[in-house]
């Protein structure tokens, strides 16, 4: 192939290409001539009246988009917040390291009950709760035997350390409110309540 | 903001003649004086001053791209108040006239709303026109241009008249350099055949 590239034929343009390209020539320069020529024209006698009334009224203001405004905050807002990162940040490298001389500890404080008080009554506790410690209280009194079982002995104190903890809960509640763990416990511990009271109804019922 | 296109050489040698943009009449001194916020009295003399120098010229211009003679007056209008309010940021790089001609050019074409108007090339038009006549005077060379298309007018306008680079031209319109030679050429044709 690479032989015959240069065997390739050659063909004569059109015989009145050159009067073409001379006329285009030809117009070029003509057109190049005549443009000088062109007329001027002259605007209205009342545009610099209109001009001059736009340029006394003032520049419309633009209004600059958030991003902008934030970035051209003023430079003492930068630096003090740069202030403040260097001062948190030594503080965090820097603070010295608790000692046993200075300590700080939470306690929480209870009183037993005095002599010839009854202990009062939880505040969670329902009418619910008390039918079914009544109901078991009755069913332990008509079938004792069946009390004796091993598995309601277990269920009845897994109930009563439960209805202490609740008790305990309730009380911590009294003194620092409705802390948000505080609360989850005692949801907890009343879902385990009501799952050991229920097993150990329809334990006594069998 | 404007992003103003430096005039080439070859319009600083453009063909028009005897145009204030060329000569550039207009001095540092005026230039001071329309800037001059300080004395408004002075400063609005200086601005109409500088405007009447220029007028003219620009209105042509104007009016040779936008073909009607109320949307060339506003397109002028706009262009010197433009003028007028960002005359700080002109630096004397290139001639004062240069400078103003280019606003006065873009805000032609913003005004014209050229997007889409650039016609293809006619097919008829691939037959070899007759060439101009020699007694081809400047006024009907002018009606000529007048009846040409509104995108190839505009473009022949800068290119020829103005002395704009095809890439420059290409910039302010938004188009391709090639779209610019084509359309150049095109014009060229028409004309040929108009006024043949």
């Amino acid at each position: 192939m690479n032989d015959s590239i240069p065997q390739l034929p050659e063909y004569d343009p059109h015989p009145d290409l050159w009067a073409r390209i001379e006329a285009d020539l030809q117009a070029d320069e003509l057109l190049s001539r005549r443009l000088p020529d062109l007329p001027s024209y002259e605007p209205k006698a009342s545009l610099w009246h209109a001009i001059e009334q736009n340029l006394n009224t003032p520049e419309p203001t633009r209004v600059r988009p958030l991003r902008t405004q934030r970035t051209s905050r003023p430079l003492w807002a930068g630096l003090a917040a740069a202030a403040v990162v260097v001062l948190i940040g030594s503080w965090l490298l820097l603070r010295p390291e608790a000692t046993d001389d200075v300590r700080i500890e939470y306690a929480v404080e209870q009183t037993d009950a005095l002599p010839g008080q009854e202990p009062l009554a939880p505040a969670s506790e329902s009418l619910a709760d008390k039918r079914a410690e009544e109901f078991i209280a009755r069913q332990c009194a008509e079938q004792q035997l069946a009390c004796q079982r091993p598995e309601v002995h277990e269920l009845r104190n897994q109930l009563a350390s439960l209805t202490a903890e609740q008790q305990r809960i309730e009380r911590e509640q009294q003194i620092f409110g409705n802390d948000p763990v505080l609360v989850q416990a005692q949801v907890r511990i009343e879902n385990q309540r009501a799952e050991v009271t229920k097993e150990l109804i329809t334990l006594l019922r069998s | 903001m404007f992003r103003l296109a430096t005039p080439t050489d070859k319009h600083e040698q453009g063909p028009v003649r005897n145009d204030p943009v060329r000569s550039d009449p207009v001095g540092k001194d005026l230039v001071e004086q329309c800037r001059a916020t300080d004395r408004p009295v002075a400063q609005r003399a200086a601005q109409r001053q500088l405007f009447e120098q220029y007028k003219r010229a620009m209105f042509s211009t104007a009016y040779r791209i936008l073909n009607d003679y109320d949307h060339a007056n506003d397109a002028l209008q706009d262009a010197f108040v433009d003028v007028f309010r960002n005359l700080d940021q002109f630096t004397f790089r290139s001639t004062l006239g240069a400078w103003i001609k280019t606003i006065v050019v873009r805000q032609a074409i913003r005004k014209q709303h050229l997007e889409g108007r650039f016609l293809t090339i006619d097919e008829a038009l691939h037959d070899q026109p007759a060439p101009f006549r020699d007694s081809l005077t400047g006024a009907e060379l002018d009606a000529a241009i007048r009846t040409l298309p509104d995108g190839a007018r505009t473009i022949f306008l800068l290119v020829e008249v103005e002395g704009y680079a095809h890439k420059e031209v290409a910039e302010m319109l938004g188009i391709s350099e090639g779209t610019s030679k084509s359309q150049t050429s095109y014009a060229k044709k028409l004309l040929r055949q108009r006024l043949s």
